[in-house]
């Protein structure tokens, strides 16, 4: 072979992969094209007011996820879809606004609640909302094979009958009832006076318009080709795994929304999607605290903060090992020096918790925050050293999910307060299907998880700490603990009885609860009457969208 | 061509007893499938989740699943994704494509101007030149991909505004070539520095072997001119490693590159990747890894057969 | 060049002013001064300090990763270019199997049974890099002993081994030393991202690599150069070392070039 063989051979050979790779993937984009162009240009006369967000970046959001699907992507399906009732804005009081429902009542013994419906709503399609929609919904994401695992209502369990057509016993959820169109009530087996709590996910569905089988909800198109809700915005189109793309309803009962265009791009990382914001590629997106700080002073982002509603703990494993001396407890607790690290490494993005509820309203004002002492620790670790209890040999790696460097900073400065008063702590990053597996299927192995634990602001998952708990916490007072919150009737008796749970945990150090951190979204200055709020589970939260606009 | 034959029907049974490797390994891993259903928020009851995992069959012991997808996959049916039941076929055809344009822009760019520098600086051992492109290739090759990329994005997009941030398109605008290619320009050249720096030093290196070499002395005595003996002989010969790191270069063009994919969000095989592990989405993950150990199978026996049109004396019988 | 970098590695407790897991969280993320030389990362901890205790770990991953798999590579590759017949196509097959093997899986499961350690992270690199250098191997091998010198040497008697040893393995140390410079740097960079999953060197430990990946923080990225550059610094150092170092050695080797 000669020299201009070689040559052109290496030429042609890049050449041809060039050609090769662009001209099948430009072929069927190219007639699409062509039908947006046309479409676009008669409105080209005005500037059309186009936000472009990351509505799915952060904890919560899943671009592949539809609803009902792991309470994902709450921010951006309330755009399309509306739940019964919905939080307020910051949810800084825990209170519920109306959203397809206006009112709701429990009666006298808070077994049956009744919704009274919105007027006029209709579906994106003109289609009337009524209450069988949301009877039909319910029935059909609790459907025997539909292995839906998230059902719009948490603890779904309390609505009579749910469980015998759960299990395909029954035809029908008997205690869902459809009064009128505009009517619908929910009896339940056991009085409940915050079941508004546990409804807040109930998105509506349209029966007239959903054309699969409930076993086809996380895999049918319905939900990427002609979706139909009744949220202010309306599908218009939908690039797998680059964005979606919605437009106004015009039928949408609070008007027509401002912007033309709402896009919600996708991003799989969060660094990504930051630099896409400081490029003005996109309008908005949610970032984690050690990012924010760099908006902080920058007139051109307007930003958007809340605590995250999780508490990050030690999760002590009393199966095992030492934990049910109060002493070790305590010495972990005085042991780390919390106020610096959410003064220094935090940067003041985190908030110290007393115990394991993550909204400050159940915080006890005489809660002791564990000041860090590590003389006490080691005080305390050498008392219970004296009756034989002590950590040696004992297997103190610390796995976690929490992987980014924000997190390993924290173990660090952990792991180095504990080395001062002896103990040698070691973390593990793992990936989250690694992680349950190591702590839940092989408990037996590791003494010290560090995670996050959620919530309701009315509801509280006992499962932890009473009875036969995984954990093997063996403290008789949390029966009864638990048991006065149930019993509550009213808002004031619920706060106090929550309290005191609240006191508890904390004198007794039953976890180690350390703090709840704040989480982020910075929207670009041209958004006007923006709102974004990182609520517990991504919501569903009233956001307005409908008064989003482009300066 | 008979040897060509045999290593194809040699291939068969490796394929397969890969497949069942990964098969196993998978399994082996920790983690379940069912753990995406699971959110701490909510509380899932156990039943819940052994209700999920019947659906999806994973209740059968492991020998029983092995044996139901590859009879499905010899029906040409990759089955559908646990985590949102996609056709775990087409979701491998529309990520090849963009994974196979990304790499093959960033692996032809490598080769030509990774192998044109070769041999430039191969011919000028210790000069300048030599230095100078050691050295700057050197720099790209220090930096983690997802930092090369997190530099690339920040100077040409955040700073200069030259480039998009990212993304395979401009949202609202018509799609073309041209936008497509705007997109492209960013990772591609990203991955194109690492494979440039690759080329460049095998090359360079075997340059600089086969100078030494008694023939390419032997045609310098016999009075050819120092352009043919090195076309004729010296790149002919410094070949044959350069093919060898073609081929192995190929599997990349299907495998892509997880975090210049991530951080220019450019959602190909390598972040596929990723996501169909975080879930331990087995058909997922088993789709990847057919198409992945297809293509190293091929890849290597397309190397193989290449030594023997680059390098004559290698025979096959 | 190298031989410095190597040295402040090694003598890292002599030169290191601070200890390199201590913490100073008031001096947290200062750049450059005289009480810390390279200034100080999110925590506090001294960067010149971590950079050189650093050297230690990722120079120790880079060199015997890079080892392993080149000494497997150069083995196989040669037995399997050499004998031809069953041997190559064994070993080649298997080769075909280890490459298809999916990284991310395996370290998944290493996880849970190798742990963290330097010694898990060595092994993980080393077992999935070496097939790479035993196709290259073998490709130049299968070349090499059609050659007349080879074929000079079979016909005067020499034994297999002895002709793989003199002749045909100084012939392949062109492509082997770049492919060791990449293993190196591979390894030096692919232990970082490990730690992710749950194998990586355990804290609080400094590494090169783990040092460079905090740059994925953009505030580290952009506003604290000094954190990230200094381990960038030496990774460049060291591969550049590594591939002078190949360029001295085959000089060296081959005897050929000297006059050519």
């Amino acid at each position: 072979m000669s020299k201009p063989t070689l040559l052109s051979l290496t030429l042609i050979l890049a050449f041809a992969l060039l050609v090769g790779c662009t001209a099948p993937a430009a072929a069927p984009a190219a007639e699409e094209a062509d039908a947006t162009m046309a479409e676009s240009s008669d409105e080209m006369a005005e500037v059309e007011q186009v936000l472009i967000g990351g509505f799915d970046v952060g904890p919560g959001g899943d671009p592949q996820g539809v609803l009902y699907n792991n309470g994902a992507g709450n921010v951006w399906f309330v755009k399309m879809f509306t739940p019964l009732i919905i939080m307020d804005q910051t949810f800084s009081n825990h209170t519920s606004e109306a959203a397809l429902a206006v009112s709701w009542e429990p009666n006298e013994d808070a077994t049956v609640w009744t919704f009274n419906l919105r007027e006029g709503v209709k579906w994106h399609d003109g289609e009337d909302f009524t209450a069988s929609d949301l009877k039909w919904t319910a029935e059909f994401v609790a459907a025997p094979m539909a292995a839906v695992t998230h059902f719009g209502i948490s603890q779904p369990d309390q609505v009579m009958g749910w469980t015998e057509f759960n299990e395909g016993e029954a035809d029908e959820i008997t205690g869902i009832r459809v009064v009128d169109d505009l009517t619908l009530e929910v009896e339940l087996n056991i009085p409940n006076p915050r079941f508004y709590d546990a409804v807040r996910a109930f998105y509506a569905l349209p029966e007239h318009a959903i054309d699969f089988d409930s076993t086809e909800i996380f895999s049918s198109e319905w939900w990427f080709t002609n979706p139909i809700g009744t949220g202010p915005f309306k599908f218009e189109s939908f690039e797998k795994d680059q964005f979606m793309s919605l437009v106004p309803n015009e039928l949408y009962w609070d008007g027509t929304p401002e912007l033309d265009q709402l896009i919600n791009r996708y991003f799989v990382d969060e660094t990504a999607a930051v630099l896409a914001l400081e490029s003005g590629d996109i309008d908005f997106t949610y970032v984690s605290a050690d990012v924010a700080s760099r908006f902080a002073d920058n007139p051109d982002y307007q930003i958007f903060s809340g605590p995250s509603f999780v508490t990050n703990m030690f999760n002590f494993n009393y199966n095992n090992g030492v934990w049910a001396d109060k002493r070790i407890r305590q010495a972990f607790m005085h042991g780390i020096d919390r106020a610096s690290i959410l003064s220094d490494v935090f940067n003041g993005t985190a908030q110290a918790t007393p115990c394991h509820d993550s909204y400050p309203t159940f915080w006890p004002e005489d809660a002791s925050y564990y000041e860090y002492d590590p003389d006490k620790a080691r005080e305390l670790l050498a008392e219970a050293a004296a009756d034989g209890i002590t950590l040696e040999g004992i297997n103190l790696d610390i796995p976690t999910y929490y992987t980014s460097q924000l997190a390993k900073d924290i173990l660090t400065v952990m792991q180095a307060n504990m080395a001062d008063i002896g103990v040698n702590i070691n973390p593990t990053f793992l990936d989250v299907p690694t992680w349950r597996t190591v702590v839940l299927d092989n408990a037996q192995e590791w003494n010290i998880a560090y995670l996050g634990a959620g919530g309701g602001p009315a509801s509280y998952n006992p499962a932890w700490y009473i009875e036969d708990n995984q954990w093997g916490i063996e403290d008789p007072a949390y029966a009864d603990l638990f048991a006065a919150m149930d019993a509550a009737q009213t808002a004031e008796e619920y706060k106090v009885a929550r309290t005191a749970l609240c006191k508890h945990q904390n004198e007794e150090a039953t976890m180690g609860y350390w703090w709840v951190s704040t989480r982020y979204g910075i929207a670009s200055v041209d958004v006007e009457d923006f709102h974004y709020f990182p609520a517990p589970g991504g919501g569903p939260y009233v956001d307005r969208s409908q008064d989003w606009n482009m300066k | 061509m008979q040897y060509f034959l045999r290593r194809v029907l040699v291939n068969i049974p490796v394929l397969i007893l890969v497949t069942i490797v990964i098969y196993l390994l998978i399994n082996l891993a920790p983690g379940d499938p069912v753990d995406f259903f699971v959110n701490e928020e909510i509380g899932i009851t156990k039943e819940d989740l052994d209700f999920v995992r019947e659906r999806y069959g994973l209740d059968d012991p492991l020998p029983v699943r092995y044996v139901k997808w590859l009879g499905q996959v010899v029906q040409g049916d990759l089955g559908f994704r646990f985590k949102n039941g996609d056709d775990v076929a087409e979701v491998l055809a529309v990520r090849l494509r963009r994974t196979f344009l990304l790499m093959g822009t960033a692996l032809a760019i490598g080769i030509a101007v990774g192998v044109t520098l070769g041999i430039f600086i191969g011919l000028r051992q210790y000069s300048f030149w030599d230095f100078t492109f050691t050295g700057l290739s050197f720099v790209g090759i220090s930096m983690p991909a997802f930092i090369a990329g997190i530099f690339g994005l920040y100077v040409f997009s955040v700073k200069l505004g030259w480039f998009p941030s990212g993304g395979m398109r401009t949202i609202g605008k018509p799609d073309s070539l041209f936008d497509l290619l705007y997109h492209l320009a960013l990772p591609a050249g990203t991955l194109a520095i690492f494979n440039l720096a690759t080329f460049m030093r095998y090359t360079r290196f075997s340059m600089l072997e086969v100078r030494g070499e008694d023939y390419v002395r032997t045609a310098k005595a016999k009075g050819l001119k120092p352009p043919a003996v090195t076309w004729r002989h010296v790149f002919r010969n410094a070949l044959l490693p350069i093919v060898t790191v073609v081929g192995l270069s190929l599997p990349t063009l299907v495998a892509g590159a997880l975090f210049t994919e991530t951080i220019y969000s450019w959602p190909g095989m390598g972040a596929l990747l990723v996501d169909a592990v975080a879930a331990r989405d087995y058909p997922m993950v088993m789709g990847i890894m057919l198409v992945t150990a297809l293509v190293v199978l091929t890849a290597n026996l397309i190397t193989d057969l290449a030594y023997a049109v680059a390098d004559p004396r290698i025979r096959y019988e | 060049m190298f031989a410095v970098v190597l040295l402040a590695s090694v003598a890292a407790p002599l030169i290191a002013r601070y200890d390199y897991a201590a913490l100073n969280l008031p001096e947290k993320f200062q750049s450059p001064s005289f009480a810390h030389f390279l200034g100080t990362d999110r925590v506090g901890r001294d960067i010149w300090s971590r950079t050189l205790y650093g050297g230690r770990v990722s120079l120790a991953v880079g060199f015997a990763a890079a080892s392993i798999s080149t000494v497997i590579g150069v083995i196989l590759g040669s037995v399997s270019g050499y004998y031809r017949g069953k041997a190559d196509q064994v070993i080649m097959r298997f080769t075909d199997v280890v490459m298809t093997f999916p990284r991310v899986v395996i370290i998944l499961t290493a996880a849970i049974y190798l742990g963290q350690s330097i010694a898990s992270v060595i092994f993980l690199i080393g077992i999935f890099s070496w097939p790479g250098i035993t196709r290259l191997v073998r490709g130049q091998v299968l070349s090499l002993r059609e050659q007349q010198f080879v074929l000079a040497s079979r016909s005067l008697g020499a034994g297999n081994r002895r002709i793989i040893i003199t002749h045909v393995l100084p012939n392949v140390v062109a492509p082997v030393l770049a492919s060791v410079t990449f293993a190196v740097n591979g390894a030096i960079l692919l232990e970082a991202g490990l730690s992710f999953l749950g194998v990586g060197i355990p804290l609080p430990t400094p590494s090169w690599g783990n040092m460079l990946e905090t740059a994925r923080s953009l505030d580290v990225l952009q506003d604290g150069p000094w954190i990230w550059v200094p381990p960038a610094i030496m990774i460049l150092l060291t591969v550049l070392s590594i591939n002078f170092i190949g360029d001295g050695l085959r000089d060296a080797i081959d005897p050929r070039y000297q006059q050519g």
